[in-house]
């Protein structure tokens, strides 16, 4: 059962109609039971580990209320006979062990996931370095797939975990709803990842049939649809036979793969998003954005704002804010501003955070030193770039270069798309030497004669038709993006301030787009979302 | 935001866009699901023949709709008669097959070309097979209970919604458009000039082609359904049949041990392989492969066919003015027809048809 399969909207079909004849104060029920039924139904056998993580999340949030609520009852039956500093000394004893807690709720949580998706990487580059000494170890390996959504749904909870423990919440007293925060279903697969004050009171709130709910929450789908069967599917053959045989293809072709790759990831990842916003939207729950037009960014940072947002604040609020005030950086930052001058030293601090924070994102996508290398290339850009920056201004103020003229803006855009595509080949190629030889293959071997249809048509393995199509798709998303980065408004609200004639018409193209040109039906081996693996 | 309309409203417009996508994806599912033309055409123009109009209704594969022409049959003997094909047929269709044609005629007697239940296909060529039949067959429970019984479930939904199959073909307008034609202009005429005839122009003179076939347990399993089921639907004579072939069965005692089951129902078998000398047929110049009968052939083999029927069963029925009149222009048509076929045989052009540019003249 994926997000793209009829069994998936027969539970959608069947949920809705259950949600909304239900009574509204057991709503959220019928979410949790479809949820759990979702999850059993694709994932059944490692079920007991989403259910551990509940209930570690669980009884650790309540444990942090309950000393936090116990230490203030004390506090104030001992008002009259505590000085200040036994106060003050018994707080302290408190907060440390309630952050003993929450650190052991997130060592455990994180720890399944580091076991179960990095221990073999880890072993194997642990026998890897023995062996380059000559040294044969054993460290065993584990038998395991991964659980369903295990990163998104560990992320999400453990945000909770910290959620309560800065008291930004409170902890949720019933663990059913508790359950559902952590495992419902649209986005268990691949996000958006939720916080809680955003998503779990739309969770557990009554909802009254809205009909604009379902119409928009199907617009939606569609959408995602069209992105994922029409554009994604189409396009990531091709991208995995160059990608697994870069040497027999010239650099032209592996850079069209490359680009090509980009068109697919995001169509791929995006339109997942869009599916599971839009499956949400129906039950009348609105999650985030999870991408705002990525490609559109003018800097690598303005790109992670845009691309896994969600992602993105999770670990912006829960690394690299913590980190970068922590105070050993702070600390360090007083140094390096005495040693290296002001700006090092106000931006040092915030860049290493930074780079840190795109490690943990590349380790996040895969066990592999190629998203290692992928988390640092993004992060030593922003660093070196962070670090430049005065100079960066020297040399624009010295062309007398208009940084919001239109030129600079395309400029601005392309300098940083051709940054985000080297991150790509981290991705797409076998591992990291795979990935470095089809970056030097797309510099050294490149033949503009070798873009010729017929010579393109004869090397990579997609038809006339399959161009098309891509390039079909690629203007539709293009001109949509467009509109929606002039107007910062949803196609679906500026659709809805037309006649209804046009948005009979718009839509109907959309489902025949789909149905017509989307790879799906016998004899095509449906391909799951990129995202879904990590 | 535009103004919020009335729920009524509202909710029928949306019932009236559903039914808007419904018709358009009907519409299109119609257009473009063609398997192939030559089964599409042979399958949709036995759907309009008017009802209860046909004495004779032969199932089988393609042996049938080139060995053997019903409007030439009807000016010889003047029976009514349609040679229900698929090409490469599983033999889980002839039930099928069968149901369809009670279902819209009361055939005097059946014929059943018996070759399909000598092949045992593998699941990729049952499921071309089945799309051919299914895909052209309007949806009845028989259709729903064939697709229960002879598809896996995990490829049912193709034969429902026939797009997920065929949405690729509207980058193919030559096929789908051709279809589509072919299509229409049946329509307009009101029923098949040929009755699903087609001719490969073809002589086959090299040597026989020697195969091993035989009756599977499942196959035959298959046979002795078909024969309750024929027993069930009424149907008082099913004569199977072994039309005649080049092939050389290198076992024929096949044929025998599958006349023997059929008798047990009481229903007859003729072997054509042994009438070759009585027919007329000749080995290198009657057939256009080893499996098919060319235009030469067709024409000795209905010929003595057509009165082995007429001997054999009582065809002589009197039909309405309309149907008569419907098959005596087939009847001229095809007059017209065979000359232009028998003079273009050898040849090195495609199959001819009743669309065929060469025929439009008479059409």
């Amino acid at each position: 059962m994926t997000l793209t399969s009829l069994s998936f909207y027969l539970l959608v079909l069947a949920l809705l109609v259950l949600y909304y004849l239900a009574p509204k104060r057991f709503q959220w029920v019928v979410l949790l039971i479809g949820s759990y039924a979702f999850y059993a139904f694709v994932c059944l056998r490692y079920m007991g580990f989403i259910v551990i993580t509940t209930l570690t999340t669980y009884f650790g949030a309540r444990g942090m209320d309950a000393m936090t609520a116990r230490m203030e009852q004390t506090v104030a039956a001992h008002k009259q006979d505590w000085e200040r500093e036994a106060r003050k000394a018994y707080k302290k004893r408190c907060k440390s062990r309630r952050k003993a807690l929450m650190i052991g709720i997130l060592v455990f949580n994180f720890g399944i996931l580091a076991v179960l998706k990095y221990y073999n990487f880890f072993a194997e580059s642990m026998e890897a370095l023995f062996a380059s000494v000559g040294l044969t170890v054993s460290l065993g390996h584990i038998g395991l797939l991964l659980p369903l959504g295990i990163s998104f749904y560990t992320f999400q909870s453990m945000g909770y975990v910290l959620d309560v423990y800065r008291e930004k919440v409170t902890a949720e007293r019933n663990v059913g709803k508790l359950a559902l925060f952590v495992s419902f279903f649209p986005q268990i697969i691949q996000g958006p990842i939720g916080v809680y004050d955003q998503l779990a009171h739309q969770l557990y709130d009554e909802h009254k049939y809205n009909f604009d709910n379902i119409r928009y929450g199907a617009e939606l789908i569609l959408w995602g649809f069209f992105k994922k069967l029409v554009i994604a599917d189409r396009a990531v053959g091709m991208i995995h036979t160059v990608a697994g045989a870069y040497t027999d293809y010239a650099g032209t072709y592996v850079l069209l793969a490359a680009l090509v790759y980009a068109l697919q990831l995001y169509a791929d990842f995006s339109g997942g998003i869009d599916i599971s916003r839009g499956v949400a939207q129906m039950f009348g729950i609105t999650m985030g954005e999870n991408f705002r037009r990525p490609y559109f960014s003018r800097t690598l940072t303005e790109y992670w704002h845009r691309w896994h947002i969600s992602l993105g604040d999770w670990l912006r609020n829960y690394l690299f804010y913590p980190l970068s005030i922590s105070k050993a950086f702070l600390n360090w930052g007083r140094h390096a501003k005495q040693h290296l001058g002001n700006h090092i030293g106000k931006v040092l601090p915030t860049a290493v955070a930074s780079l840190i924070t795109f490690l943990v994102i590349g380790i996040w996508h895969g066990a592999s030193w190629k998203y290692v290398a992928f988390g640092f290339w993004n992060g030593m850009v922003i660093l070196v770039s962070t670090l430049l920056q005065p100079v960066s201004d020297k040399v624009v103020a010295g062309l007398h270069i208009e940084r919001k003229s239109a030129w600079y803006q395309v400029f601005s855009m392309l300098r940083t798309f051709v940054v985000v595509l080297i991150g790509y080949y981290f991705d797409i190629a076998d591992g990291f030497r795979a990935a470095m030889g089809m970056m030097a293959k797309s510099v050294t071997d490149l033949h503009l004669s070798q873009l010729r249809p017929g010579a393109v048509l004869e090397t990579l393995p997609l038809t006339k038709y399959d161009w098309a199509v891509l390039l079909f798709g690629t203007i539709v998303i293009f001109v949509a993006s467009v509109i929606q980065e002039r107007s910062q408004r949803t196609i679906r609200e500026i659709l809805d301030e037309k006649c209804l004639a046009l948005r009979w018409a718009v839509l109907l193209g959309g489902i025949f787009a789909v149905v017509l040109m989307g790879m799906y039906g016998p004899g095509v081996q449906a391909s799951e979302f990129v995202y879904m693996q990590f | 935001m535009q103004q919020r309309s009335k729920p009524q409203k509202r909710a029928l417009r949306a019932v009236i866009f559903l039914l808007i996508v419904v018709l358009l994806y009907s519409a299109a599912a119609n257009v473009l699901s063609v398997n192939n033309t030559w089964d599409m055409r042979h399958i949709r123009g036995f759907y309009l023949e008017p009802q209860d109009s046909l004495d004779v209704v032969m199932l089988g594969a393609s042996e049938l709709y080139t060995g053997f022409s019903s409007p030439l049959a009807w000016q010889q003997y003047g029976f009514t008669s349609y040679p229900l094909a698929v090409s490469s047929m599983p033999s889980c269709l002839y039930d099928s097959m069968l149901t369809e044609t009670m279902r819209r005629q009361t055939p005097k007697v059946v014929v059943v070309e018996i070759n399909g239940f000598l092949y045992d296909f593998n699941q990729d060529e049952t499921d071309t097979g089945l799309h051919k039949w299914l895909d052209n067959i309007p949806m009845s429970r028989n259709k729903a209970q064939t697709i229960a019984d002879c598809v896996p479930k995990d490829q049912q939904s193709s034969y429902f919604f026939r797009l997920e199959k065929y949405h690729d073909t509207w980058i193919e307008p030559d096929v789908w458009g051709g279809a589509a034609k072919d299509q229409l202009t049946m329509r307009r005429t009101g029923y098949s000039l040929t009755k699903s005839f087609e001719v490969i122009p073809k002589v086959e003179t090299g040597e026989r082609q020697v195969k091993s076939l035989e009756l599977s347990a499942e196959n035959e399993q298959t046979l002795r359904d078909f024969c309750e089921r024929a027993k069930q639907l009424g149907v008082e004579n099913v004569l199977f049949v072994r039309f005649p072939h080049r092939t050389v069965l290198s076992d024929p005692s096949v044929l025998s041990q599958l006349a023997d089951i059929v008798r047990e129902y009481g229903y007859g078998f003729l072997n054509c392989d042994e009438q070759m000398d009585s027919i007329g047929l000749e080995l290198d110049g009657d057939f256009c492969d080893n499996e098919h009968m060319n235009v030469f052939g067709m024409e000795k083999f209905t010929a003595w066919f057509g009165q082995y029927l007429s001997e054999q069963y009582s065809l002589t029925a009197a039909h309405s003015d309309a149907v008569t009149a419907e098959w005596q222009r087939c009847a001229e048509f095809v007059a017209h027809m065979l000359p232009i076929c028998k003079q273009k045989t050898p040849g090195d052009g495609g199959n001819y048809n009743e669309f065929s540019p060469e025929f439009l003249a008479y059409r």
